[in-house]
């Protein structure tokens, strides 16, 4: 009666089933215009908040010896005598000629120091996320699958003691275990992969936590749901019923937390950054608010915000991927933001 | 093997264990199901007829369901001692269940093409592209029209989504199918619809059934035999007219029959049954209705009462009947 | 059957449950969790002993003695002495009432302004609604250590601006989860019911929306506590909340850092205090949702 060449046709003929179309595209672009106001935003509160710091700049950049009369030289140069809304305006001005500034101590374009080390940044970053998200999700699934049984209630432990641990200070014991005492891996730089081990491990243990107990209730909610029941009756294997029908289910909180994770590993940089001696912008943005050198922070602020908000904005794509019906409501003319907003607020929670 | 032993299930006794004490959902049913017959399992709500259905597929949720006694034979062998490998090959397959709430039974992230594929690959050895054909032939047998074949079930209605569930449980011809209220969630005209295919459907392919539901117009429309639960027992247990038009029933049974509208008889009012069901964690020591029985005596108290045959294949759980061997 | 499980299992609380009756069920359930009692017990300690620190601490925690420099522990030094020479334990004593106070202090701050923001939001909605989430969304774009990091930058050290800096960067997590939870609230029937009867917005917040939603912030809150004495001692260790002479958790672990190498003892047992806090804190949190809510268990 009906060929898999039809079955196929029919799939091109109902283009909502398609992985990509227009509608999801024009779903897209309007997100991206939505960020726009959201990093404005970002750099007013940042602009206005180091604006408000006390301690002059130019006095910083000269130092002590310096006369009045210089340091009001170099005000007047860099513009800092200028009412804020001005200095605003310049500023978002420049920046959308991609110049953030120049370091007050480098003397180098802020873009530029900052580029230099996004890529290790980011790079450790997903890292991070990755190992969290690998040991995170099978602890999350088998936990929850044997929900109660001893495996459950030693991950669980885990998991708790996972997210109480300050992610440095595991940083400091991991050094005297694996450099200090056993030799076995190197404690700073970032010069290759046996670099990045340590790092890695020390913020992706403390993610795995969080993402373990998402996963588990994420889990636990949709193994009770009633077309878990309807697998099991069709005679699928508990191992299928679990990968094929449960966990697809259950992906969207996981993701929403793995986005967040990410964000948490962007700003833990500052911290492991330190732990490890990583040149990424974490390190760079400590030791510039130490300097006081305030483009190089407001630079750093800005980039890592902008990189947390893109991947969110990823996320929720995903979501529309791996759940139909939130596809359709994005690419419907009711587009509205509600169910995600549930679906993050349970994630958060 | 015989006709009369293609179901039989024996003193079947399932509890939940939960924190807060033992419900005893189960206790002691028995029927038997010749081939092509159907069965209506009849009952309020709480009386266990779920459990039952979960029961034969042995996928009582453990924990807190516990079966604790009884057999369930079907084509002659136990259900309840078959391995968890030999179970899924009939799960399925061999019996099939159709669920009471269409709306949460189908999986939303999957196209109805894989999800009633999926059955048919598990038990038959198709090619995908073969399933998928089977898959197209299962919609429009059910009514739909083979093109929505790659639709999410958001996309269906109530009623159609139904339609989805009866065609995977009917994809592999199973010899026994379970349908647990199959129409309670639905609006009363698809309701009608999904029954009369139901029916149909039976007829064509030759399925023995068990349906549960309270629906006593609908048991009269579709069943040969009828069990009436009441509080995880079956009270009352015969052939279709034994039920409808017998002489002896059990009180139960009236207070059911006497809860419904009769067009052809002008009464004011609805005769309900006074009382709730007992609580299934502490049943009472005799006869489960005896709180909401009419003709109660003193023995309903103390002494729980046993099938009593009345007419060859007309059982009565009750003392009004079984006096002679209390 | 299903059902039957369901009513017959531990009984749902009714709504209508008298405040003191529902307090009684919430901590029957409570101590029933061996976790949870156990995390309260350890903070109660914990608050105790840094209650009493200049009774329990054996030294002062700038008392410097050269002569014990980066002394091992003891029974003179229970965790080993610094390199001032000053008692380690002492100094843990003393900087507890530090990292408890900003842990609590800046969760109050949070959970106040976000919490009103986050109310005013979901109860109006509307323009108010969008304009505050526009702000949290704005907020929530920039990770919360970078938030608090730069509000530090610019109020400078010190422990109100730690405490200011951790509690304003936990803002948008509590009006979110506010939000989110009233607006769930304001659905159910039974607020719809109070409205149909003519009951005034504040009778309905008070009576209706407060009670139901404060369950889930009180968990947030109680795990907020751990978040926050977190971030306040990775503030004091990249050298911004706490400055180094004061005994606070995160900057003993600072101040460690350059001689954790040989003496590890330096940073074990600030870290250990960090974490046992942050632990209870955690297992309190986990076991009042259980307790709260039953039907949540997991």
């Amino acid at each position: 009666m009906y060929t898999y060449s039809e079955g196929k046709e029919w799939a091109a003929r109902f283009p909502g089933c398609g992985p990509l179309n227009r509608a999801m595209l024009k779903y897209i672009g309007k997100r991206l215009l939505m960020l726009v106001p959201v990093i404005l935003g970002v750099t007013l509160i940042i602009f206005i908040m180091l604006a408000l710091t006390p301690g002059d700049p130019a006095r910083q950049i000269l130092g002590g010896e310096a006369t009045e009369e210089q340091v009001e030289e170099l005000r007047e140069e860099l513009g800092l005598n200028d009412p804020l809304p001005v200095r605003y305006v310049r500023y978002i001005w420049d920046m959308l000629h991609g110049d953030l500034g120049t370091s007050y101590s480098s003397k180098q374009p802020v873009t530029k120091e900052l580029l230099e080390r996004f890529p290790t940044t980011l790079l450790l970053s997903i890292l991070c996320t990755v190992v969290g998200a690998i040991i995170g999700i099978i602890f999350g699934i088998v936990s929850a699958v044997k929900q109660y049984t001893i495996f459950d209630n030693v991950s669980r432990v885990l998991a708790l003691a996972g997210i109480s641990i300050p992610s440095f200070w595991l940083g400091l014991m991991l050094i005297i275990v694996f450099s200090v005492n056993l030799k076995w891996l190197p404690s700073s730089g970032f010069y290759g992969p046996e670099y990045w081990i340590l790092p890695a491990i020390t913020v992706g243990l403390v993610q795995a936590a969080t993402v373990m107990r998402q996963t588990r209730s994420a889990m636990l909610d949709v193994v009770r749901q009633d077309y878990i029941r309807t697998a099991k009756a069709k005679g699928q294997t508990e191992l299928k019923v679990v990968m094929g029908h449960a966990l697809p289910n259950a992906l969207i909180p996981i993701i929403t937390v793995l986005g967040m994770q990410f964000g948490h590993g962007l700003g833990g940089a500052v911290i492991s950054e330190q732990i490890f001696a990583i040149p990424g912008i974490g390190k760079l943005m400590v030791d510039s608010i130490t300097a006081r050198d305030y483009p190089v922070v407001q630079g750093g602020v800005l980039m890592i915000a902008i990189s947390f908000t893109v991947v969110n904005l990823l996320v929720d794509i995903l979501y529309a991927f791996i759940d139909p019906r939130i596809k359709a409501l994005y690419v419907g003319k009711k587009a509205k933001s509600s169910k995600k907003e549930e679906v993050k607020g349970a994630a958060a929670s | 093997m015989s006709e009369k032993n293609f179901l039989e299930v024996k003193d079947l006794t399932i509890h939940y264990e939960t924190d807060g004490g033992v419900v005893e959902a189960v206790n002691g049913v028995s029927f038997s199901l010749a081939q092509g017959e159907t069965l209506g399992l009849v009952g309020e709500t709480g009386a266990g007829k779920t459990t039952i259905a979960l029961g034969i597929m042995n996928l009582v949720p453990n924990p807190p369901g516990k079966i604790k006694a009884g057999e369930i034979v079907f084509e002659g062998e136990d259900l309840l001692k078959k391995k968890p490998k030999e179970m899924r090959r009939i799960r399925g397959d061999k019996i099939s269940m159709i669920f009471q709430d269409p709306m949460t039974a189908l999986n939303p992230v999957k196209t109805v093409a894989d999800q009633i594929s999926e059955v048919i690959r598990l038990h038959q050895k198709l090619s995908r592209a073969d399933a998928l054909r089977k898959a197209c032939e299962m919609l429009e047998l059910v009514g739909i029209s083979a093109e929505r074949i790659n639709d999410y079930p958001h996309q269906f209605s109530g009623g159609m989504k139904q339609r989805v569930v009866i065609a995977i449980a009917l994809a592999c011809n199973p010899s026994l199918l379970i349908a647990d209220e199959p129409t309670t969630a639905l609006d009363v005209t698809i309701q009608a619809q999904v029954i009369e295919m139901m029916g149909r459907l039976k007829e064509e392919l030759k399925t023995s059934m068990i349906l549960i539901t309270h629906d006593l117009g609908v048991v009269a429309e579709m069943c040969d035999k009828v069990a009436i639960m009441y509080a995880g027992e079956v009270v009352e247990y015969g052939a279709l007219e034994d039920i409808y038009e017998g002489e002896h029933h059990h009180p139960y049974t009236v207070g059911l029959f006497g809860a419904i509208p009769d067009l052809d008889k002008d009464t004011d009012r609805l005769t309900p049954i006074d009382g709730l069901m007992p609580d299934p964690m502490a049943l009472p020591q005799g006869c489960n209705f005896c709180p909401r029985c009419p003709h109660r005596r003193p023995e309903c108290e103390t002494l729980p009462p046993k099938p009593h045959e009345v007419s060859p294949g007309h059982t009565i759980r009750c003392h009004l009947f079984g006096k002679e061997e209390a | 059957m299903k059902t039957a499980v369901k009513t017959g299992g531990a009984a749902a609380p009714a709504p209508a449950a008298k405040k003191k009756s529902q307090f009684q069920e919430v901590w029957g359930r409570f101590k029933k969790n061996h976790l949870a009692l156990f995390g309260m017990l350890l903070i109660l300690l914990m608050i105790l002993m840094v209650i009493f620190s200049p009774i329990i601490a054996p030294y002062g925690f700038d008392e410097q003695n050269y002569y014990e420099i980066f002394a091992s522990p003891s029974l003179q030094h229970l965790c080993g002495t610094d390199n001032l020479g000053r008692d380690v334990f002492s100094r843990l004593l003393y900087g507890g009432r530090v990292s408890l106070t900003i842990g609590i202090i800046s969760v109050g701050i949070g959970l106040l302004c976000g919490g009103l923001i986050g109310a005013l939001a979901g109860y109006y909605g509307g323009k108010l609604d969008n304009t505050l989430m526009r702000f949290i969304d704005i907020l929530m774009a920039i990770p919360s250590v970078i938030l608090a990091i730069s509000i530090c930058a610019a109020l400078g050290p010190g422990l109100v601006n730690t405490m200011i800096a951790v509690g304003v960067a936990s803002i948008p997590n509590y009006a979110r989860i506010l939000r989110s939870s009233i607006l769930s609230i304001k659905q159910q029937e039974y607020v719809e019911a109070a409205r149909a009867i003519g009951a005034s917005n504040s009778r309905i917040i008070s009576k209706h929306i407060v009670p139901n939603s404060l369950s889930g912030l009180i968990v947030q809150a109680s795990m907020g506590v751990g978040r926050a004495i977190i971030s306040a001692a990775s503030m004091s260790f990249i050298g911004l909340g706490i400055a180094p002479p004061n005994p606070e958790w995160g900057a003993m672990l600072s101040a460690g850092r350059t001689y954790f190498r040989d003496y590890p003892h330096m940073v074990l047992f600030p870290g250990i205090a960090i974490f046992l806090a942050v632990l209870s804190m955690n297992l309190i949190g986990d076991g009042l949702r259980d307790a709260l809510d039953p039907r949540l268990k997991r």
